[in-house]
């Protein structure tokens, strides 16, 4: 089976549904679509079919069941087109500035987890002619090739700002299959501050890109209750697998995930004392939402365990003031890094250090 | 996964239908350039719509059909019949969206572009695709007044005076062409041309202290991109403080005892590497060379010592 055969076979098995409005049953499709056409009915038919519909949906084209009522069995059941997936290609059309703009948009993910959506939603978008931006199709996602700061005459918009967000890749891709095929996944996490991973079973719902970390949020199962991922920690590869019954994800599950964060980096915040002009009061200060209140930065953020991580950092041009828990969580850390790097010849500093 | 698979797909002939028939009649040459893919794939996409059709229901097709003679002896296309996609398409799907306007609530505050635009932008972008979660979401960026003026100068071609502190050094002057804004992992930095040191240089804009647009003119070549390196270091690290550090890595991390991983990190400035190390919080251990591993653990020792002081200061203790 060569890709070529796939490809010519899945457009026909779209152009079959696109032009259904009551539906084909498998039967149907079977003896209509070239490529299914002809082939013995069993198994591998059937796999073939499955391989079709998935390879579809990664193009946004879901395949939808209906099923008579009282009727169990798979044979009457009718395929076609979920409504909504077609449209009017003038809803893809798009003025000077709103093409400019979504060039950039699209470029943001020229690296990162979004790569393959962004350069799909590109080549949507390249079915008008006057729509030339968006990422090239043929870049690896990872590679850098678009550096040639010698040429820039005048930089468009699109050449002035340009992310690299990246998160593991390939638990990030595995986490969208997953999540676009409704299936549970499971992986082994480190929570923030913890030393050993544990396995987690996740209903996968949406991920959100928070002050430049990607997490996945959704359902834990173990835990019975929303939770919040950093992909950077899923330590283990992504396993899928189907759940026990369909779940629905809540239409809102991004927004209110980041409606949830925005919450409680507002709500939590250290006191610390910098070293003034350090590298460390430079940054702090620049945070997002920092303040200086008699001599001390409150520092806001999401996470105690990731911001003793982030203070543990700055060494010592920055020390906790409050609260109490945090001066000890960043001490515990430097006391980490401190007698992992002992060594018989560093005993000296050693000695002095536990002296002082 | 790869790029080339989204070319692959039969996403190429969805849009290419569209393309062809929006405008009348194209060369090969002109779509691969419009689609950025070689001109045989843009053949073979071809070929693959036009053996293509729709069942007519007694086992045949109606099929799609173009100028077959301008095509096979001047590579010009040109849809002469179409028995489907006449007047709908293929919608974005929802993360296809959710990635556009992901990207939109990144940058457009970066961009300069009316707000009121880029909401209406984002409402027709929500309308344009099939129905579904959005499954992404991300925080807007704060854009500090240094962005808008760097933003400003990229596009005037105005050279810079940048107040920079490098960690462990003093503040200093730099002249600086910029050329672009680079956005990662929540951090917005500034690529330029240092003028004094002649060298593509990347500066973190928090660590921008001040910055005024100088009238100095903009130099008539940019230097090559070069990184001095100094030396790379040894690190063992769980998988997850691995993944932090995996920028600076020049080596795929290798396996040591199940849990931890091995790996080589470049050492551009060893107060950058400290830190880096250290932002860890104690996953991620300098193995080699000895100078650096002592280095942290003085670090370490500093920082504590520090710590304890302000403790015994503080009221609050």
């Amino acid at each position: 089976m060569t890709r070529i055969e796939a490809e010519e076979r899945q457009f026909s098995l779209l152009l079959a549904l696109v032009d259904t409005s009551t539906g084909f049953t498998k039967h149907e499709l079977f003896e209509r679509v070239a490529g299914y056409q002809g082939q013995p009915v069993g198994d591998a038919l059937e796999r073939m079919f499955e391989r079709d519909k998935d390879a579809l949906r990664e193009h946004g084209i879901v395949i939808d069941v209906v099923q008579p009522p009282g009727d169990d069995s798979n044979h009457e059941a009718r395929y076609r087109v979920l409504d909504g997936i077609l449209g009017d290609p003038a809803e893809l059309q798009f003025d000077a500035e709103e093409r400019d703009l979504l060039d950039l948009a699209l470029r943001v993910w020229h690296e990162g987890g979004l790569t393959e959506e962004a350069q799909r939603a590109a080549l949507k978008l390249r079915a008008d002619p006057e729509f030339r931006g968006g990422l090239p199709l043929e870049r690896t996602p990872g590679r850098m090739t678009d550096h040639a700061p010698a040429d820039v005459a005048a930089p468009a918009t699109a050449s002035i700002l340009q992310a690299r967000q990246r998160p593991r890749e390939s638990a990030f891709q595995a986490l969208k299959r997953a999540a676009d095929r409704g299936r549970e996944v499971v992986f082994d996490y480190l929570k923030p501050g913890e030393r050993t991973p544990r396995a987690r079973t996740v209903q996968p719902w949406a991920t959100v890109l928070f002050r430049g970390r990607w997490m996945l949020v959704g359902h834990d199962l173990g835990a019975e209750d929303t939770r919040t991922f950093l992909m950077q920690r899923i330590v283990s590869p992504v396993r899928d697998r189907a759940p026990k019954r369909p779940f629905e994800v809540p239409a809102d599950a991004a927004a209110a995930a980041l409606a949830k964060l925005e919450e409680i980096w507002a709500g939590a915040a250290v006191g610390v004392h910098v070293v003034p002009g350090s590298d460390a009061d430079i940054r702090l200060r620049h945070r997002r939402d920092t303040t200086e209140e008699d001599g001390v930065l409150v520092v806001h953020h999401a996470d105690r365990h990731l911001i003793a991580d982030e203070l543990a950092g700055f060494g010592s041009d920055v020390s906790v003031a409050w609260p109490e828990e945090q001066r000890a969580l960043v001490r515990q850390r430097l006391e980490r890094i401190r007698d992992a790097h002992a060594d018989d010849d560093a005993a000296g500093e050693q000695a002095e250090g536990s002296a002082a | 996964m790869s790029a080339s698979r989204v070319e692959r797909g039969i996403g190429l002939l969805l849009s290419l239908i569209q393309y062809v028939t929006a405008s009348g009649s194209v060369t090969v040459q002109e779509a691969a350039a419009h689609f950025g893919v070689p001109e045989q794939r843009i053949r073979e996409a071809v070929e693959r719509v036009f053996m293509s059709g729709v069942p007519d229901g007694a086992g045949d097709f109606i099929r799609f059909d173009i100028d077959f003679d301008a095509f096979e002896q001047h590579d010009v296309i040109s849809v002469t019949m179409r028995p489907a996609f006449e007047d709908e398409t293929v919608r974005l799907s929802a993360r296809e969206a959710s990635a556009l306007i992901a990207g939109l609530t990144l940058v457009a505050d970066y961009t300069g572009a009316d707000p009121g635009r880029v909401a209406a932008l984002r409402e027709k972008l929500r309308r344009a695709a099939s129905q579904g979660a959005e499954t992404v979401a991300v925080d807007g960026l704060a854009v500090p007044r240094t962005a808008q003026i760097v933003r400003d100068a990229i596009r005037q071609r105005q050279v810079l005076a940048i107040d920079y502190r490098k960690p462990g050094d003093g503040s200093q002057r730099r002249r600086v062409a910029p050329v672009r804004l680079e956005l990662k992992e929540g951090q917005v930095y500034v690529e330029g041309a240092d003028l004094d040191r002649q060298g593509m240089r990347t500066y973190r804009l928090d660590r921008i202290e001040a910055i005024e647009p100088t009238d100095e003119a903009w130099p008539e070549a940019l230097p090559q991109r070069e990184r001095t390196v100094a030396g790379t270091a040894q690190v063992v690290a769980t998988r997850a403080a691995a993944a932090m550090l995996s920028d600076y890595a020049t080596s795929d991390p290798v396996s040591v005892d199940g849990e931890r991983v091995r790996l080589d990190i470049e050492v551009w400035s060893e107060a950058s590497v400290l830190r880096a190390v250290a932002s860890c919080g104690g996953d991620a251990v300098i193995v080699a060379p000895a100078s650096l591993r002592r280095a942290m653990h003085r670090f370490a020792v500093e920082a504590l010592r520090t710590a304890e002081a302000d403790a015994a200061q503080s009221p609050q203790g």
